[in-house]
């Protein structure tokens, strides 16, 4: 009777381990700004990601019958709904990631508590504290200090100019730190910035800049403001009397829609650099873009094609950490992560030693209306 | 480059006037700092951008963003400074519910526009460019320059030399004895709140077409300047505030084109410590009394 027993107890058991593995169902918490201030990066963002999902699930890849599910939720550039947001996912084991907040202080605050309940985040943002906050932050775009040389590189390697004016925003942190880091290349390679015009975010009135610009001596003229201004400030130029043929220059700011459609015939010929090159650089990124097309009816844009990355990466990292993944195992593979496919910069996404992202920046012109590659 | 820069600063200058004269005048007037005379300039040039985008030529559309405006500051006036004056609260209160009002005036741009910097359609107003002496002044800038002027004419006619002007000054100077004379002091206030927010509302249409920007938060700086311009000139002098513009305007631009960066605020500010220090009442504060606008 033992004997039979464990016999059947036996043939069970093996039944059990012949029999294929059950379906898993990875969650992800997509937290992004979907109102306030910074809605127009995480709406696209959000479009991307779950677009990228909607992808991966249909094409399997991540094994047969695995598939991700996509929480999505509002930061609303808020700090407590944020961090409630993050602490509740956080409290459901079956959620193995964030991808979030947008941007800002709402970032590092959402970093400090994923530190503290040990759960993967990925931000939007590239601010550098994100990764200082600790182990289980990361952050989703590339940090200046990682952008600037290739914008500094280009000035200086293909347009061999050196001496450049500086106009940027002299009351918002970001800007200039992006500046000082332009002007610094230029120093660097033998180079100077012959002037450096502060202006304000609520500004609007650039004649005196213009007209002294005018009549000064300059190689190439940097703008480092938002996309609008920026257009606006080109347009001044170009009206103050600025020589057509001084390159200008700006960069991943001016790469928006609203650049070209702001400065039409003004913003010709300038300069920027960009995550994605709108279009797609590849076979993936036209094919990126028509599946969006498709899907929202309108052309996917750079913070839509950031994110259709961020998934592809997380979705890369829960793969690797194999089957049953858990957060500790998706954190592991994420300081792993190398040559992801995804359709921003050069097209292969890793994160460095110090979890900076890099999949590299596209130089872009505009060229009869369009973002197109710089030669 | 210097009288290029004389240009463009004049050309601040007079926009910044168009601006300041409407403050000052209800500040003369009714002794009242509207602090929401920015946000009826932004309504100014968001009511004729609209207007435009909606295929209303832009003349038609500079003349709705005017009235518009000069609409909104009457409603400002009934609904937040009369009842207020009827209780005998018109100045602290008043800034206080001016403060509220631009608030809100600023809340609904923002979320009309969805926080985006707007710009008239290309080809709105041509751009011309006319060059004379190795200068370059364009078509807008003389435009900006000519209705300037001719606003500024027609309302220093309208207060000297017509009956409304006379019974501005008179409610300027004493409202009681003003009322026993059977001037409608009521009638006063609304037209000095419609004429100060159409001068805001036409300089805002002017910003917005001259320097390709309109937005929720383009009054601010506006109203900062405005403050420096009516101290410098003296609270509610016309002419003090027509002069200190174009002080501001060419400053301003002389110190972006030959000083080190960031230095044009300091100088205007210390200019404005400077004259509060030795000129309290601001350097046209008599001028502006005999002018009529100011009260005793």
């Amino acid at each position: 009777m033992n004997l039979k027993k464990t016999i059947l107890a036996a043939v069970s058991l093996a039944a059990l381990m012949a029999a294929p593995a059950k379906a898993a169902e990875y969650t992800v918490l997509v937290l992004q700004s979907l109102t306030g201030p910074a809605a127009f990066i995480g709406t696209g963002v959000k479009d991307g990601m779950v677009l990228a999902a909607e992808e991966i699930n249909a094409k399997k890849e991540l094994g047969d019958g695995n598939s991700l599910k996509v929480v999505v939720a509002d930061d609303a550039s808020d700090r407590t709904q944020t961090l409630s947001l993050i602490t509740r996912q956080a409290s459901d084991p079956s959620v193995l990631a964030v991808l979030g907040p947008t941007s800002g202080s709402v970032a590092l605050a959402g970093a400090n508590i994923a530190n503290e309940l040990k759960i993967p985040l990925i931000t939007t943002t590239n601010i550098m504290d994100v990764l200082k906050n600790g182990p289980w932050s990361f952050i989703l775009t590339q940090p200046a200090s990682v952008t600037i040389p290739y914008i500094g590189k280009y000035t200086v390697d293909s347009l061999k100019v050196k001496n450049c004016a500086i106009i940027g925003l002299k009351d918002n942190e970001s800007y200039v730190t992006l500046q000082k880091m332009y002007e610094d290349y230029l120093v660097a390679n033998g180079g100077k910035a012959t002037s450096n015009e502060g202006i304000k975010v609520t500004d609007s009135d650039f004649s005196a800049i213009a007209t002294k610009l005018a009549d000064s001596k300059q190689d190439c003229i940097f703008v480092s403001a938002p996309a609008p201004q920026a257009a606006n400030i080109i347009t001044q130029l170009r009206q103050g009397g600025v020589d057509p043929k001084t390159p200008i220059l700006g960069h991943s700011s001016l790469a928006s829609p609203e650049f070209i459609s702001k400065g039409g015939k003004a913003v010709e010929g300038v300069y920027l650099i960009g995550d994605w090159l709108p279009g797609g650089a590849d076979d993936f990124g036209k094919a990126f873009d028509a599946a969006f097309k498709a899907k929202h009816n309108a052309p996917a844009d750079n913070w839509s094609a950031v994110g259709y990355g961020g998934m592809r990466v997380i979705a890369a990292a829960i793969k690797a950490a194999g089957p049953n993944p858990t957060r500790d195992g998706v954190r592991d593979a994420l300081t792993k992560v190398k040559d992801v496919k995804v359709v921003v910069g050069q097209g292969l996404y890793s994160f460095d030693a110090e979890r900076i992202p890099r999949p590299g920046m596209n130089v872009l012109m505009v060229k009869d209306g369009k973002f197109v590659l710089a030669k | 480059m210097i009288a290029q820069q004389l240009i463009n600063g004049l050309v601040s200058g007079a926009v910044y006037a168009l601006f300041a004269l409407g403050f000052t005048l209800v500040f003369g007037v009714q002794k009242l700092l509207n602090l929401a005379h920015g946000g009826v300039f932004m309504a100014g040039a968001f009511i004729a951008y609209y207007a435009v985008v909606s295929g209303v030529p832009f003349w038609a559309a500079a003349i709705l963003g005017t009235l518009g405006a000069g609409l909104i500051s009457v409603l400002i006036e009934i609904v937040a400074f009369r009842p207020l004056r009827a209780r005998g609260q018109a100045e602290f209160a008043a800034i206080v519910a001016s403060i509220g009002v631009d608030l809100i005036l600023v809340s609904i741009a923002q979320r009309v526009s969805d926080t985006k910097v707007l710009k008239f359609p290309f080809g709105t107003f041509p751009i011309e460019f006319y060059r004379f002496w190795g200068l370059r002044i364009s078509l807008l800038q003389i435009m900006i320059l000519a209705i300037v002027a001719v606003l500024l004419a027609a309302l220093v006619f309208y207060l000297k030399k017509t009956t409304f002007g006379r019974q501005v000054r008179a409610v300027a100077i004493n409202e009681k004895a003003a009322a026993l004379l059977g001037v409608n002091a009521k009638a006063v206030y609304f037209q000095t709140f419609f004429i100060s927010g159409a001068l805001a509302g036409i300089a805002g249409v002017l910003i917005g077409l001259s320097f390709n920007s309109i937005q929720f938060l383009m009054g601010e700086p506006y109203m900062l300047r405005a403050f420096v311009v009516v101290v410098i000139g003296g609270l509610g002098s016309i002419p003090g505030a027509v002069f200190a513009s174009l002080m501001l305007g060419v400053m301003q631009t002389l110190s972006v084109a030959y000083l080190p960066n960031g230095v044009s605020e300091m100088i205007i500010f210390a200019l404005l410590f400077v004259v509060l220090l030795f000129w309290p009442n601001g350097l046209f504060g008599g001028a502006g009394l005999s002018a009529g606008v100011g009260r005793r």
